[in-house]
């Protein structure tokens, strides 16, 4: 399976898993009216029960009370409040989650030894994978845990806890990050996000229920009316059951999601660092350790987020299989060719796992240890050796989207290194990160035009901002054009830390700097949508097809067509198409400012038009025998805004 | 069910989503000016750390100055424990001005330190302390703009905590307080302090 079929499936099983929380919340909608109702007519007629003489006229008469439409109606609104409070509050960023789990925030400028280890780490991984680089967070807690959260690629969190940065070595805790970073490239961190708002709204029943059956209790003693009290409690009793079978079933599909991911994240690890020993190594000290447990209210909201599972010891029964957000760590370890070499629980581990699948729930999602053999071992030899760029294939170029190898890896530690230190020191803080883009866009203009942008940043920024760029544009005036790209990703977690007016005024003054000379380049557009402002992939479905993005593709590859010699387009165009399989007209404009709106429409292509799509563009790009570093550079960023990040590769 | 009765139940839910909307922007804004904290914070411990060096090496060349060099050592440590009884609550007005007041100290102590220098041509030119005096400059220019992103962000907390209808919800959501701005009292003295160096 490659990326794209994978992204597909975490897109159906989004689907899937919105229509088994459907089921659970219709469930709890039903009960919960039929609990109020019941309560409700208790109260109103005494003589209620009296009336309806047997059982079937109790409940026909339940069931023609309008109050009853009234309770499903307020119910099914509370249960949509509550997972809409829950959308809006972890407003589609990783920050959010990582603050309620009292993570704080490191800053690339930390004097603190073990957070500029992780940092360094995150930040190879990133780049061997294509990705911005993340906001790093470290959490209170001598257990080792980890989790990843975030809606899109530009706003992706990773959190690793105090316990994982000082009893885990380099190797170990690299092995950890890797785990969490193909969580980010197959789109894991998404459905999670979901899955927390959804299971919110049912779990609001059960807490509204508490209130009401403490509340009953705190009138006893002063309210006359016992009798009354004791109804309120029964509600309350009554709504906390319903709530804890929503939350129950809500717990199954997420425990059922969440158990099959972290196999294949864990054999993507391996993929990455090639050194299954630092994963395995983890989670024996995991195994070893006294738990993984962290220390905040809302760490079983975000449960399934985690690198390992929270409970780790404990009794083992029939349920807490059924309930693990991950597998049991043995398993994980035995599947990464190690042996606990202690022996602890001795749990039935295949019953658990035949009863979860004998709910039905794993079935799409199983990934049986033999095809994640096949991750590991059928790719990392598709994968050509950094230096062989006369052999770059389409088919391989697709193979390594979202599975970074080690050779990914060992090719961004390298280009990091090559990189000046001064401008990587200017990506640790927005005040240099600003001047460095600004830098950037200058060297991407025609040299005719640098003293009239220095002129406008002279004006327009602050006097210490113009001497930091002028710092800094010795380096810049080195880079060739294919370190743009690592350079912005680096400054990407900086640039966020700007308010929102600071935002808008270095949005201002990178946008003048490009209209200087009165034209938009691929360069200059490539730092725009990279570092100044991305496009955001969509939130709602991307179910379009190659179809219903003709025109936005005609644009595309007229663009792409532009970059090469005009004698070799034309036989381009008809391998493109075949890759297609679409006929490509010339639309009536070609530009970059086409192109840009036509990205909008081209992000909300399925995964499965995808890789076509990369494909006829990668065959348009080296159908000629010559690989420019614009045509890189078009592809790469094609690549991130359809949220399919191309490993880094030295020299690509 | 009556159409009054459902036009009842849609003003609630709007009303109900329009609550959520304030408490979640709340959170979310109090969150961002946290989050701002922690930028300054990284920045002044990074010039905390650079000062005790800076002093290191002036104090070989400034034997008669012990005063202003213990001075500067003084201020530097009582503005350390400000900013970390500060970054435990950066929403806090009190620890705010404490750590803005512990600042201007510095700035002064440091002013006086510079003018020091000046008088020591010697110092001035060694390679060490050219080097100190460039990244001490260097984070002089992170902590203002790391100031400036969250007295920002305080501003838009307070903005929208104090507009109506805002206003009536945010004691009830538990954000009766306003956050303070974090202003430096010297700060002219401050902007001046990186100046030197050139």
């Amino acid at each position: 399976m490659n990326f794209f079929e994978h992204q597909d499936k975490a897109r159906k099983q989004s689907t899937r898993l919105l229509f088994l929380f459907l089921l659970a919340v219709s469930a709890v909608v039903f009960f919960t009216a039929i609990v109020i109702t019941g309560t409700l007519t208790y109260f109103q007629t005494q003589g209620f029960l009296s009336n309806a003489s047997s059982h079937m006229g109790y409940w026909t008469a339940l069931l023609h009370n309008p109050i009853l439409l009234w309770s499903l109606l307020g119910t099914l609104i509370f249960i949509v409040l509550g997972s809409t409070f829950k959308a809006l509050q972890l407003g589609g960023n990783g920050i959010q989650v990582a603050l309620a789990m009292n993570g704080k925030h490191v800053h690339p400028d930390t004097h603190n030894p073990d957070h500029q280890k992780l940092l360094n780490i995150i930040t190879e991984m990133a780049l061997a994978s294509g990705n911005p680089v993340p906001k790093v967070f470290v959490m209170p807690g001598a257990a080792i845990n980890a989790f990843a959260a975030g809606f899109n690629r530009h706003q992706t969190v990773v959190a690793v806890t105090e316990g994982a940065l000082t009893q885990l070595n380099r190797d170990e805790l690299q092995g950890v990050i890797a785990h969490e970073f193909s969580h980010i490239n197959f789109g894991d961190v998404k459905i999670n996000m979901r899955i927390v708002a959804l299971l919110h709204g049912i779990l609001l029943i059960g807490i509204i229920g508490r209130y009401i059956a403490w509340g009953s209790y705190g009138n006893y003693s002063y309210r006359s009316n016992s009798r009354r009290s004791g109804k309120q409690a029964g509600l309350g009793f009554a709504l906390m059951a319903i709530g804890f079978t929503g939350t129950f079933f809500g717990n199954l599909i997420k425990a059922a999601v969440s158990r099959q991911r972290e196999y294949l994240a864990d054999a993507a690890a391996v993929q990455f660092t090639r050194n299954p020993d630092g994963i395995a190594n983890a989670l024996k000290k995991i195994a070893q350790g006294p738990s993984s447990t962290l220390e905040s209210s809302h760490a079983e909201e975000f449960s399934h987020f985690y690198f390992s599972s929270l409970r780790l010891t404990g009794v083992q029964n029939f349920f807490s299989g059924l309930f693990a957000t991950h597998p049991e760590i043995d398993k994980r370890i035995e599947r990464l060719g190690h042996t606990l070499t202690f022996n602890t629980h001795n749990s039935p581990h295949g019953s658990t796992r035949a009863n979860s699948q004998a709910m039905g729930l794993t079935g799409a999602i199983e990934i049986t240890p033999a095809s994640t053999g096949d991750i590991i071992d059928q790719n990392t030899p598709n994968q050509p050796p950094p230096a062989q760029y006369s052999t770059l294939k389409a088919s391989n170029i697709i193979n390594s989207i979202g599975n970074p190898t080690h050779s990914n890896l060992a090719a961004a530690q390298a280009h990091l290194a090559s990189l000046p230190a001064i401008l990587i020191d200017a990506c640790s803080n927005p005040f240099s990160a600003r001047a460095l883009v600004y830098g950037l866009l200058i060297e991407a203009t025609n040299k005719n035009y640098h003293s009239a942008q220095l002129d406008h940043l002279n004006i327009n920024t602050h006097p210490e901002t113009f001497r930091t760029l002028h710092q800094l544009q010795p380096a810049i005036k080195q880079l060739s054009p294919q370190n743009f790209h690592p350079l912005l990703l680096l400054a990407e977690p900086a640039l966020q830390d700007q308010s929102t007016q600071q935002a808008a005024v270095f949005q201002h003054c990178a946008k003048a700097l490009i209209q200087t000379d009165n034209q938009l380049s691929l360069l200059e557009w490539a730092i725009y949508r990279l570092a100044v402002a991305p496009l955001k992939t969509p939130k709602n479905k991307s179910n379009k097809s190659l179809k219903d993005c003709q025109s936005a593709l005609n644009v595309l590859f007229y663009y792409t067509l532009s970059l090469t010699e005009p004698a070799q387009r034309a036989p381009l165009l008809t391998q493109a198409e075949k890759h297609l399989r679409l006929k490509i007209t010339k639309p009536q404009k070609v530009s970059l400012n086409a192109l840009d709106s036509a990205m909008n429409s081209i992000t909300q292509l399925k995964p499965l038009s995808k890789p076509a799509l990369i494909k006829a563009l990668i065959a348009c790009i080296i159908g000629d025998g010559k690989v420019t570093e614009e045509e890189t550079t078009l592809l790469r960023m094609v690549a991130l805004i359809l949220d399919c990040p191309i490993p880094e590769r030295f020299g690509f | 069910m009556g159409s009054s009765g459902l036009t009842t139940l849609a003003i609630l839910v709007a009303f109900a989503l329009y609550c959520i909307y304030i408490f979640n922007n709340l959170v979310k804004l109090k969150n961002q000016f946290e989050n701002g904290f922690s930028q300054i914070e990284v920045q002044l411990k990074r010039r905390y750390d650079l000062i005790p060096n800076l002093v290191e090496t002036a104090k070989a060349y400034l034997k008669h100055e012990s005063e202003t060099l213990e001075a500067v050592v003084k201020a530097r440590n009582a503005a350390a424990t400000e900013l970390s009884a500060a970054s435990q609550n950066p929403g806090d007005s009190g620890q705010i001005q404490a750590l803005a007041g512990a600042e201007g100290i510095l700035g002064q102590a440091m002013g006086r330190f510079n003018m020091v220098m000046e008088a020591h041509p010697e110092l001035k030119a060694n390679t060490t302390m050219m080097q100190l005096t460039e990244e001490l400059s260097s984070t002089e220019n992170r902590v203002s703009f790391a100031r400036q992103a969250f007295n920002d962000a305080v501003m838009s907390y307070n903005i929208f905590r104090e507009s109506f209808p805002a206003n009536i919800f945010a004691g009830l959501f538990g954000h009766n307080k306003k956050a303070a701005l974090l202003e430096f009292e010297d700060s002219a003295q401050i902007a001046q302090a990186p100046k030197v160096s050139f």
